[in-house]
């Protein structure tokens, strides 16, 4: 280990209190004596509190973005009962349509908020070297737009660039627009078609977008048979998200 | 993951540091119907700023989960929360009624030596120059940072999250990226 990395880890520990308080002494000793590693440590404590600053607008943009999905609900009130024995007939009627329908609203709106307690589109961990000028520009429009959750330019773009769809990580990536997007079919036969050629790396990735898909669109056959590869699989991608959720349908 | 309802903060810690948004969105969700009747029989606010209020609290809430600074709350997390919003929705009425005359505001100025300005100054650069880095940076890279830093997760949530093969990989690419974040400020 690097020096470097031995004075990242000491701003780790101390930081997330893990130092025992005789550890804690010294590097608080170190840090008085050595102006350098002080105003190190000084970056590295502002660092984390851009990334608090930022993460927080984040926090607040993802509940009002789950209020917002959340009151589209709609919510069933109970109805009166009549007196008329005939009355009362046809209002059992219509509570047992009313229990159907509010069965089937519920279970449409339950699978909605699993999808969205679950979706996050896949990060970009995409990173090509070497390509020419032009290339590597194009790729960081795609990417600004993915980053700025513009899917729809971020679909457009890959459709230009990636003419001929050999380059599949950059197709997946599209699925995972085109899901954002509420494309979902589009998403999900792009996803198979990914998941028969085959990506290293990113079969569990895969297999997770393609079982979100599948419970979107109500195919709960297909999301658990998905959801069972992620947990029988070797990767470690979603696993335990994979089993809860599976546990969930 | 259990259902957030009745979690305490350390329970809460566990399921926010593993998975914060299936967490925190129950947990949202869990809290609201009852936070809602409570504060529309305590306060003549519409339902838009209580809602507005809510979200701040249970983020201010969240972040005193993460950073493990709850020790000397008496309460519970439900309570704690009302509490939050409770001083959140007081300082907002305060500050509405507050009407300030342009002659006072001078009066308001603290008293600030040049020196604390500098630092104040300098602070406020190196972060600027902070954030332009970190959006040089690939969004994994952030990513991992936001987790590890800021949202506490241990090293295997990152792994199960991100789809790393294991602990020891997320280690490394945590520290190439700490160390490309370095070099570019």
């Amino acid at each position: 280990m690097s020096i470097e990395e031995n004075q990242i880890e000491d701003f780790d520990s101390y930081l997330r209190g893990m130092m025992s308080v005789k550890e804690e002494d010294i590097f608080l000793a170190k840090l008085d004596n050595d102006e350098s590693l002080a105003t190190e440590f000084k970056t590295y404590k502002d660092i984390q509190e851009v990334l608090e600053q930022n993460a927080n607008k984040k926090n607040k943009s993802f509940l009002q973005e789950r209020e917002s999905k959340h009151t589209s609900v709609i919510e069933m009130k109970p109805r009166k009962a009549k007196a008329y024995k005939w009355i009362g007939l046809a209002a059992s009627l219509l509570l047992l349509a009313g229990i159907f329908l509010f069965t089937n609203d519920n279970q449409v709106n339950n699978y909605d908020i699993l999808y969205a307690d679950n979706f996050s589109a896949y990060p970009n961990d995409y990173v090509k070297i070497d390509r020419g000028d032009t290339e590597i520009t194009e790729l960081k429009n795609i990417f600004t737009a993915y980053a700025s959750k513009d899917y729809d330019k971020v679909i457009k773009r890959i459709d230009l660039y990636n003419t001929d769809g050999k380059d599949l990580q950059l197709e997946f990536y599209k699925a995972n627009a085109l899901m954002a997007n509420k494309q979902y079919a589009a998403s999900l036969n792009l996803l198979e078609s990914l998941e028969k050629e085959g990506i290293e790396n990113l079969e569990n990735p895969i297999n997770w977008y393609i079982a979100l898909n599948a419970i979107k669109l109500k195919d709960l056959n297909k999301a658990k048979l998905y959801l069972q590869k992620i947990i029988d699989g070797t990767d470690n991608f979603r696993k335990k998200s994979a089993a809860a959720l599976l546990e969930k349908l | 993951m259990r259902d957030t309802q009745k979690l305490s903060f350390e329970e809460l810690y566990d399921a926010f540091t593993s998975d914060y948004e299936k967490a925190l969105g129950l947990f949202y969700d869990n809290q609201k119907k009852s936070f809602m009747s409570w504060a529309r029989a305590r306060f003549s606010v519409d339902d838009d700023t209580l809602l507005d209020v809510y979200q701040d609290a249970v983020i201010v809430l969240y972040n005193r989960v993460i950073k493990r600074n709850t020790g000397e709350i008496k309460s519970s997390p439900e309570s704690y929360l009302f509490g939050i919003a409770k001083n959140l929705l007081l300082k907002k009425a305060i500050k509405q009624k507050k009407t300030v005359q342009t002659d006072d505001v001078y009066k308001f100025v603290p008293d600030v030596g040049e020196s604390e300005l500098n630092d104040k100054h300098e602070s406020d650069h190196n972060k600027l120059r902070i954030e332009q880095a970190l959006s040089q940076l690939d969004e994994g890279c952030r990513k991992i940072l936001e987790l590890y830093y800021y949202r506490r997760y241990k090293l295997d949530a990152i792994a199960e999250q991100l789809g790393y093969d294991n602990t020891n990989v997320v280690k490394s690419r945590k520290y190439q990226c700490m160390k490309k974040l370095r070099s570019v400020i």
